[in-house]
Protein backbone atom coordinates (compact mmCIF):
# COMPACT_ATOMS: atom_id res chain seq x y z
CA UNK A 1 0.00 0.00 0.00
CA UNK A 2 2.67 2.44 1.01
CA UNK A 3 4.26 1.72 -2.65
CA UNK A 4 1.62 3.47 -3.59
CA UNK A 5 2.03 6.51 -2.19
CA UNK A 6 3.61 9.39 -3.26
CA UNK A 7 7.93 9.32 -3.32
CA UNK A 8 8.31 12.03 -0.87
CA UNK A 9 7.95 14.23 1.21
CA UNK A 10 9.13 18.47 1.30
CA UNK A 11 12.17 17.56 3.40
CA UNK A 12 11.80 20.69 5.79
CA UNK A 13 13.86 21.06 8.28
CA UNK A 14 11.03 20.06 11.24
CA UNK A 15 10.01 17.56 9.07
CA UNK A 16 13.99 16.19 8.98
CA UNK A 17 14.10 16.82 12.76
CA UNK A 18 11.00 14.38 13.36
CA UNK A 19 11.96 12.04 10.86
CA UNK A 20 15.52 11.52 12.90
CA UNK A 21 13.70 11.41 16.44
CA UNK A 22 12.06 8.82 15.20
CA UNK A 23 14.99 6.58 13.22
CA UNK A 24 16.78 7.27 16.65
CA UNK A 25 14.52 3.83 17.87
CA UNK A 26 12.76 2.60 14.90
CA UNK A 27 10.87 -0.03 16.76
CA UNK A 28 9.99 2.28 19.34
CA UNK A 29 6.98 3.81 19.51
CA UNK A 30 6.76 7.47 21.18
CA UNK A 31 3.25 9.98 20.85
CA UNK A 32 3.22 13.19 20.27
CA UNK A 33 4.89 15.11 23.19
CA UNK A 34 7.65 12.57 22.90
CA UNK A 35 8.39 13.15 19.26
CA UNK A 36 8.51 17.19 20.16
CA UNK A 37 10.91 16.48 23.27
CA UNK A 38 12.90 14.22 20.96
CA UNK A 39 12.73 16.51 17.71
CA UNK A 40 13.62 19.44 19.59
CA UNK A 41 10.55 21.02 18.60
CA UNK A 42 7.69 23.56 20.51
CA UNK A 43 4.46 20.86 21.43
CA UNK A 44 2.01 21.21 19.24
CA UNK A 45 4.02 21.91 15.67
CA UNK A 46 3.95 18.64 14.62
CA UNK A 47 0.98 16.85 13.73
CA UNK A 48 0.50 18.45 9.84
CA UNK A 49 4.16 16.64 10.15
CA UNK A 50 2.95 13.11 11.15
CA UNK A 51 -0.31 13.41 9.40
CA UNK A 52 1.15 13.95 5.70
CA UNK A 53 4.07 11.29 6.98
CA UNK A 54 1.37 8.83 7.91
CA UNK A 55 -1.76 9.49 5.42
CA UNK A 56 0.01 10.78 1.96
CA UNK A 57 3.50 8.81 2.19
CA UNK A 58 2.40 6.05 4.20
CA UNK A 59 5.59 6.11 6.06
CA UNK A 60 4.55 5.49 9.16
CA UNK A 61 1.99 4.05 11.20
CA UNK A 62 -0.02 4.78 14.53
CA UNK A 63 -2.44 3.63 17.02
CA UNK A 64 -4.51 3.98 19.97
CA UNK A 65 -2.62 3.08 23.03
CA UNK A 66 -4.15 -0.24 24.83
CA UNK A 67 -5.37 1.07 28.00
CA UNK A 68 -9.28 1.50 29.49
CA UNK A 69 -8.87 5.57 30.36
CA UNK A 70 -11.38 4.99 32.53
CA UNK A 71 -9.43 2.31 34.69
CA UNK A 72 -5.88 4.75 34.28
CA UNK A 73 -7.44 7.95 34.81
CA UNK A 74 -5.94 9.52 31.81
CA UNK A 75 -6.78 9.61 28.30
CA UNK A 76 -5.38 7.27 25.69
CA UNK A 77 -1.98 8.08 23.80
CA UNK A 78 -1.84 7.91 19.92
CA UNK A 79 1.82 6.33 19.19
CA UNK A 80 3.66 6.64 16.04
CA UNK A 81 6.10 4.31 14.71
CA UNK A 82 7.71 4.16 11.50
CA UNK A 83 6.09 1.71 8.80
CA UNK A 84 7.59 -1.16 7.19
CA UNK A 85 9.79 0.34 4.58
CA UNK A 86 9.45 3.69 5.88
CA UNK A 87 12.31 3.91 8.06
CA UNK A 88 14.73 2.86 4.74
CA UNK A 89 12.88 5.76 2.91
CA UNK A 90 12.97 8.29 5.43
CA UNK A 91 17.33 7.06 5.82
CA UNK A 92 17.60 7.71 1.72
CA UNK A 93 15.24 10.63 2.19
CA UNK A 94 16.96 12.24 5.24
CA UNK A 95 20.74 11.77 3.13
CA UNK A 96 19.45 13.19 -0.32
CA UNK A 97 18.35 16.08 1.71
CA UNK A 98 21.49 16.45 3.52
CA UNK A 99 23.39 16.35 0.01
CA UNK A 100 21.31 19.40 -1.28
CA UNK A 101 21.66 21.33 1.82
CA UNK A 102 25.28 20.83 1.24
CA UNK A 103 25.37 21.65 -2.27
CA UNK A 104 23.26 24.75 -1.85
CA UNK A 105 25.76 25.98 1.09
CA UNK A 106 28.69 25.07 -0.82
CA UNK A 107 27.39 27.13 -3.92
CA UNK A 108 26.49 29.91 -1.70
CA UNK A 109 29.56 30.05 0.18
CA UNK A 110 31.58 30.39 -3.21
CA UNK A 111 33.03 33.51 -3.07
CA UNK A 112 31.93 36.12 -5.90
CA UNK A 113 35.76 37.25 -6.32
CA UNK A 114 36.76 34.06 -6.36
CA UNK A 115 34.43 32.48 -9.06
CA UNK A 116 36.12 31.84 -12.30
CA UNK B 1 -43.77 25.31 10.01
CA UNK B 2 -42.46 27.89 12.46
CA UNK B 3 -39.24 28.98 11.14
CA UNK B 4 -36.38 27.86 13.70
CA UNK B 5 -34.64 29.96 15.91
CA UNK B 6 -30.86 29.89 17.69
CA UNK B 7 -32.39 29.03 20.94
CA UNK B 8 -33.98 26.48 19.02
CA UNK B 9 -30.94 25.15 17.36
CA UNK B 10 -28.79 25.07 20.98
CA UNK B 11 -30.49 22.08 22.61
CA UNK B 12 -31.25 20.17 19.32
CA UNK B 13 -27.32 20.65 18.45
CA UNK B 14 -26.59 19.63 21.94
CA UNK B 15 -28.73 16.58 21.86
CA UNK B 16 -27.00 16.07 18.80
CA UNK B 17 -23.49 15.77 20.06
CA UNK B 18 -24.79 13.80 23.44
CA UNK B 19 -26.69 11.07 21.08
CA UNK B 20 -23.27 10.57 19.34
CA UNK B 21 -21.03 10.35 22.52
CA UNK B 22 -24.16 7.67 23.99
CA UNK B 23 -23.44 5.57 20.74
CA UNK B 24 -19.52 5.79 20.89
CA UNK B 25 -19.53 4.73 24.53
CA UNK B 26 -21.77 2.23 23.97
CA UNK B 27 -19.66 1.12 20.70
CA UNK B 28 -22.79 1.79 18.59
CA UNK B 29 -22.09 3.09 14.98
CA UNK B 30 -23.59 6.19 15.54
CA UNK B 31 -24.15 6.71 11.56
CA UNK B 32 -25.76 3.09 11.51
CA UNK B 33 -29.46 3.61 10.20
CA UNK B 34 -31.68 5.13 12.57
CA UNK B 35 -33.59 3.10 15.43
CA UNK B 36 -37.56 2.85 14.70
CA UNK B 37 -39.58 3.40 17.38
CA UNK B 38 -42.93 1.35 18.39
CA UNK B 39 -44.03 4.78 20.07
CA UNK B 40 -43.13 8.14 20.80
CA UNK B 41 -42.55 7.23 24.01
CA UNK B 42 -40.23 4.62 23.44
CA UNK B 43 -38.22 7.42 21.53
CA UNK B 44 -38.94 9.78 24.37
CA UNK B 45 -37.29 7.14 26.93
CA UNK B 46 -34.45 6.60 24.54
CA UNK B 47 -33.82 9.79 24.42
CA UNK B 48 -33.95 10.19 27.78
CA UNK B 49 -31.73 7.40 28.79
CA UNK B 50 -28.91 8.56 26.41
CA UNK B 51 -28.82 12.18 27.91
CA UNK B 52 -28.71 11.33 31.31
CA UNK B 53 -25.32 8.94 29.85
CA UNK B 54 -24.16 11.67 28.02
CA UNK B 55 -24.28 14.50 30.67
CA UNK B 56 -22.56 11.52 33.44
CA UNK B 57 -20.03 11.19 30.32
CA UNK B 58 -19.42 15.02 30.10
CA UNK B 59 -19.08 15.45 34.01
CA UNK B 60 -16.37 12.46 34.75
CA UNK B 61 -14.42 14.09 31.07
CA UNK B 62 -15.14 17.78 32.93
CA UNK B 63 -13.67 15.94 36.31
CA UNK B 64 -10.70 13.98 34.76
CA UNK B 65 -9.99 17.29 33.07
CA UNK B 66 -9.96 19.72 35.86
CA UNK B 67 -8.36 17.11 38.20
CA UNK B 68 -5.29 17.27 35.41
CA UNK B 69 -5.44 20.85 35.93
CA UNK B 70 -6.40 21.22 32.30
CA UNK B 71 -7.33 24.71 31.23
CA UNK B 72 -10.27 25.09 29.96
CA UNK B 73 -9.90 28.04 27.21
CA UNK B 74 -6.66 25.61 25.78
CA UNK B 75 -9.36 22.07 25.85
CA UNK B 76 -11.51 24.55 23.69
CA UNK B 77 -8.83 25.80 21.53
CA UNK B 78 -8.43 22.27 20.76
CA UNK B 79 -12.03 21.67 20.20
CA UNK B 80 -11.88 24.10 17.75
CA UNK B 81 -8.95 23.08 15.77
CA UNK B 82 -9.92 19.94 15.59
CA UNK B 83 -13.03 21.30 14.24
CA UNK B 84 -11.00 22.85 10.95
CA UNK B 85 -9.94 19.07 10.39
CA UNK B 86 -12.35 16.64 7.84
CA UNK B 87 -14.80 15.30 9.56
CA UNK B 88 -13.96 11.87 9.51
CA UNK B 89 -10.38 12.58 11.42
CA UNK B 90 -12.47 15.50 13.65
CA UNK B 91 -12.65 12.78 16.45
CA UNK B 92 -9.49 11.07 16.34
CA UNK B 93 -7.19 14.41 16.28
CA UNK B 94 -9.57 15.95 18.41
CA UNK B 95 -8.99 13.15 21.27
CA UNK B 96 -5.53 13.04 20.72
CA UNK B 97 -4.74 16.79 21.19
CA UNK B 98 -6.62 16.63 24.21
CA UNK B 99 -5.17 13.53 25.57
CA UNK B 100 -1.56 15.75 24.53
CA UNK B 101 -2.74 18.49 26.50
CA UNK B 102 -3.53 16.43 29.19
CA UNK B 103 -0.06 14.91 29.69
CA UNK B 104 1.43 18.48 29.38
CA UNK B 105 -0.97 19.75 32.08
CA UNK B 106 -0.25 16.37 34.31
CA UNK B 107 3.68 17.49 33.37
CA UNK B 108 3.13 20.50 35.48
CA UNK B 109 2.34 23.10 32.69
CA UNK B 110 1.03 25.98 34.13
CA UNK B 111 -1.87 28.05 32.01
CA UNK B 112 0.51 29.98 29.53
CA UNK B 113 2.25 26.88 28.15
CA UNK B 114 -1.31 25.16 27.81
CA UNK B 115 -2.64 28.09 25.82
CA UNK B 116 0.52 27.93 23.62
CA UNK B 117 -0.22 24.25 22.95
CA UNK B 118 -4.01 25.47 22.13
CA UNK B 119 -2.72 28.24 19.67
CA UNK B 120 0.20 26.14 18.36
CA UNK B 121 -2.19 23.31 17.20
CA UNK B 122 -5.01 26.04 16.25
CA UNK B 123 -2.48 27.32 14.06
CA UNK B 124 -1.38 24.30 12.81
CA UNK B 125 -4.88 22.77 11.90
CA UNK B 126 -4.95 24.11 8.78
CA UNK B 127 -2.06 22.79 7.46
CA UNK B 128 -2.66 19.19 8.96
CA UNK B 129 -6.16 19.60 7.40
CA UNK B 130 -4.51 20.29 3.86
CA UNK B 131 -2.16 17.35 4.65
CA UNK B 132 -5.36 14.86 6.14
CA UNK B 133 -7.87 15.89 2.78
CA UNK B 134 -4.83 16.07 0.13
CA UNK B 135 -4.16 12.44 1.17
CA UNK B 136 -7.74 11.50 0.75
CA UNK B 137 -7.85 13.00 -2.73
CA UNK B 138 -4.57 11.22 -3.85
CA UNK B 139 -6.44 7.44 -2.41
CA UNK B 140 -9.88 8.86 -3.91
CA UNK B 141 -7.69 9.05 -6.86
CA UNK B 142 -5.90 5.78 -6.80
Amino acid sequence: MSSEKRARPRMTIPTQLVLRSLLAEPARELYGLQICAAAGLPSGTIHPILARLEHEYGWLTSRWEDIKPEDEGRPRRRYYRLAEGGAERARIALAQAATSAGTTIGLRAWPVGDLP
Amino acid sequence: MSTPTLADARPRARYRVSALDYARARDMDPFSAPVRYRSDSARGRDRDRALAHARALACARARGLRAAGVVPSAAGLLTFAARLLPTADRARYGEEYKSELWDLARSGAGRLRQLGYGLRQLRRALAAGFALRSARRGSAAR
